[in-house]
């Protein structure tokens, strides 16, 4: 795609062109920033120049949560004029159609639309008919978390030249309302293209397909919606808004908001007129429970507010992962009436929660809020800190010791709470939901584009890769190991030849599992199928880094008898492990036993619970020690990888916050 | 015995123990610098990819071309890297 101006051009005094961000048919859209460095959206208005900056110059003062500003028309030496707007960085309403396929989720349709309808019906009360409503046009603000409609003053010219089929853009005829053959621009023609945006959000596609613009005209005059894969409950919204004579439709967006089977919305009907001021949808979340999940947006104010910080619910009270998905205008998110699955977590609901970990994190909580509003200057908070960390280190013996105990103390405690006392109340039905629910992520994941999964691979790869060398530099740095009959795993050894050889090995075998791992698992999208033969690859690419780690021993001249009778202090003979040395066969074994018992797949699961599990470190590490002592293996290096080895697969493997999986990846349809 | 050679002769024909980490020394030095590569190239790759993404498409020869440039580069430093520190 070209561009009449380059990045740094100054098409105008005072704002400088970053990069070119589109063409449409009225011109080309920039990204640039002005002189204080404030980022705006230039418009180069290259056609029909008097009806545009008409156009433009009626909108110039609209003011509306969900509408992009337009701030100033501009005009250089040669005579271009350029529209000065708000840059809105995000994905556009065409991008995530495209991304969720199938259909977007119930509660992320609700958002988008109570906020289209919200900004379409402010400027129907201007009298201005958009004309030009698509997906495409449709933003979502991720900085401030609103949905914003653009192009609304530039649109007459695109629908005429959409009319007289000079396009460029062939997509826009399927939101097209059929009188606008006829000349005729009433407010219906909004309605008509909202009832196709809304039954592209539910179904993934338009209503009017075909293969030249003709035929997607004829069957915009024609033919009659195809409302089989559409829920029973927005046939009618759907039928009454894609009526072919505009008096038949809907005349006003609240008629049509009134028709939703959203009852909480619904019950706005034409007040959503006026809730274009109240700013970003903010979630009430009851204080009693621990569980998220989708409910319906319950409008809680009919009157305009000046500014978004007239919000309703404290800010404070939310979770930030929650915060940052809220939508748009319309009120509140009312949660307190919804169901306790939450999605693709392991939540079981508020009263499953364990308490002793959730005393803590309480405690924790608050001492950090203390510790960030204490009244106390910085010369003295560094005191305290240095105090606190003396103070540490020199009770750091019985400090560990008491911390030792009191963690295995939790985790026995832990373990038996929750495999002996959690009760099974509701748990096949909560299963059962969330194993649905994870197949349709799982299956969205599969979905996306082929290029959007390397870049994820790639980030993956890359990570793991970093993450290895700089956790083996640490290593080598500290001399881990070098007590333990490393071979010049210090620094002050005579032979610092040897330790560069063994850390360089070890990298390289953990860099070697992490990107098989990776790449094996990336592939895996199905919950429960398969098990066996999932386990199977895992042991085979077990198997095949112990070969390596066997080979590359050699190339390095890893001597593995002598690391392994340091780290044991004996000879020892067993079946697999002649004389103590780590034979082929037991390296085999070992790593292909490690992949297998610790489930590696799940550590790159993007569904797991956290990002990082300690619980699936540890349980490398144990696994990692106990093999090291039934097969006579290297210890401290066995430990090393199957700690390194955990960590960095969890790091770097893609992880989808349980808070997100519902309205980014959208398993949850209505 | 030329340091070449030596880096990729079968332990077992190293005659002397100098040899030896001579040997050791310039696998070691060869691995790094593999290694670096690879990550370089996966960094480059990402950023590409990132970057086509986040244009849509709008400058994908410029940037084809720029990483095509960077792994050269990347390439050329690597090998005159290994040849400088094993020369």
């Amino acid at each position: 795609m070209r561009f009449s101006y380059s990045s740094g051009s100054r098409p105008f005094s005072g704002y400088t062109i970053k990069r070119g961000i589109g063409v449409g048919g009225f011109g080309e859209v920039y990204f640039a920033l002005n002189d204080a460095g404030k980022e705006v959206a230039l418009k180069k208005i290259q056609k029909n120049l008097d009806v545009e900056l008409r156009g433009v110059g009626y909108c110039l003062n609209l003011k509306h949560v969900n509408l992009i500003s337009l701030w100033d028309i501009q005009s250089n030496q040669y005579g271009e004029s350029w529209v000065v707007m708000e840059y809105v960085p995000g994905p556009s309403l065409r991008d995530v159609i495209e991304d969720t396929r199938t259909g977007m989720p119930t509660d992320a349709i609700k958002r988008w639309f109570t906020s289209i309808a919200s900004g379409v019906a402010y400027l129907h009360e201007h009298g201005i008919v958009h004309r030009d409503l698509k997906p495409g046009n449709v933003f979502c603000d991720q900085d401030e978390q609103v949905i914003k409609i653009g192009d609304y003053g530039l649109s007459k010219f695109i629908s005429c030249s959409q009319r007289s089929g000079q396009t460029e853009a062939v997509g826009t005829f399927h939101y097209m309302a059929p009188e606008i053959g006829k000349g005729e621009y009433g407010k219906e023609i909004d309605v008509y293209a909202m009832g196709i945006v809304l039954y592209e959000m539910l179904t993934g596609e338009v209503p009017f397909e075909g293969e030249s613009t003709q035929e997607i005209i004829m069957k915009h005059l024609m033919m009659d919606p195809d409302l089989s894969n559409i829920p029973p409950e927005y046939h009618r919204v759907l039928s009454k808004s894609l009526r072919k004579d505009p008096q038949k439709r809907y005349h006003t967006i609240g008629d049509m908001v009134r028709e939703l089977p959203w009852p909480e919305i619904a019950d706005l009907g034409s007040q959503i007129v006026n809730q274009h001021s109240v700013g970003p949808i903010r979630f009430s979340i009851p204080p009693s429970a621990n569980t998220k999940s989708t409910a319906g947006i319950a409008a809680k104010s009919s009157s305009p507010v000046s500014k978004p910080a007239d919000k309703q619910v404290d800010d404070s009270s939310l979770p930030p992962a929650i915060a940052s998905q809220s939508g748009v205008i319309t009120g509140v998110i009312n949660h307190s009436a919804a169901p306790t699955v939450t999605l693709g977590a392991e939540s079981i609901g508020g009263d499953n929660e364990e308490p002793m970990a959730l005393a803590v994190r309480s405690g924790l909580g608050d001492l950090n809020r203390w510790w960030n509003e204490a009244n106390v200057s910085a010369p003295v908070r560094l005191a305290l800190l240095v105090v606190g960390g003396i103070v540490v280190v020199q009770n750091s013996t019985w400090l560990l010791a008491a911390f030792v105990a009191l963690a295995t103390i939790y985790l026995l405690y832990y373990a038996a709470r929750r495999y002996l006392l959690t009760p099974a109340q509701n748990s096949n039905e909560i299963s059962k939901a969330n194993t649905l629910d994870r197949q349709r992520i799982r299956k969205r994941l599969a979905d996306r584009p082929a290029a959007d999964q390397l870049t994820e691979l790639t980030g993956s790869f890359l990570l793991g890769a970093i993450g290895e060398v700089v956790l083996s530099l640490f290593g080598l740095a500290i001399g881990l190991g070098g007590d333990d009959g490393l071979p010049g795993a210090t620094f002050d050894d005579p032979a610092p030849l040897r330790g560069w050889a063994y850390w360089t090995w070890q990298t390289l075998i953990c860099i070697t599992a992490v990107w098989a791992v990776v790449g094996l698992t990336k592939t895996w999208t199905w919950e429960k199928s398969d098990f066996w033969l999932r386990l199977a690859m895992l042991s085979g690419v077990g198997a095949c880094i112990g070969a390596l780690t066997f080979f590359t021993a050699t190339t390095f001249q890893i001597d593995l008898a002598q690391i392994t009778a340091a780290n044991f202090e004996r000879t020892r003979t067993t079946g697999l492990a002649l004389n103590g040395l780590a034979k082929l066969p037991a390296l085999a074994i070992f790593f292909a036993a490690l992949f297998v018992v610790n489930r590696m797949g799940r550590h790159t699961d993007p569904l797991r619970r956290t990002r990082l599990s300690v619980m699936n470190v540890i349980a490398c590490l144990i696994v990692a020690a106990v093999g090291a002592h039934l097969l006579s293996l290297p210890l401290a290096f066995v430990c090393t990888f199957g700690v390194v080895v955990s960590i960095a697969l969890q790091l770097a493997s893609p992880w989808i916050h349980p808070d997100q999986r519902i309205t980014v990846i959208g398993a949850q349809r209505g | 015995m030329d340091d070449f050679l030596l880096c990729f002769m079968p332990l077992a024909f190293a005659p002397l123990a100098q040899d030896l980490d001579v040997v050791l020394r310039n696998r070691l030095v060869l691995t790094t610098v593999a290694l670096a590569v690879v990550i370089a190239c996966l960094a480059i790759l990402y950023t590409y990819l990132r970057l086509e993404h986040a244009t849509r498409g709008f400058y994908s020869g410029r940037l084809q071309t720029g990483a095509g440039l960077l792994g050269l580069i990347v390439l050329v430093v690597a090998y005159f890297t290994w040849a400088a520190v094993v020369g």
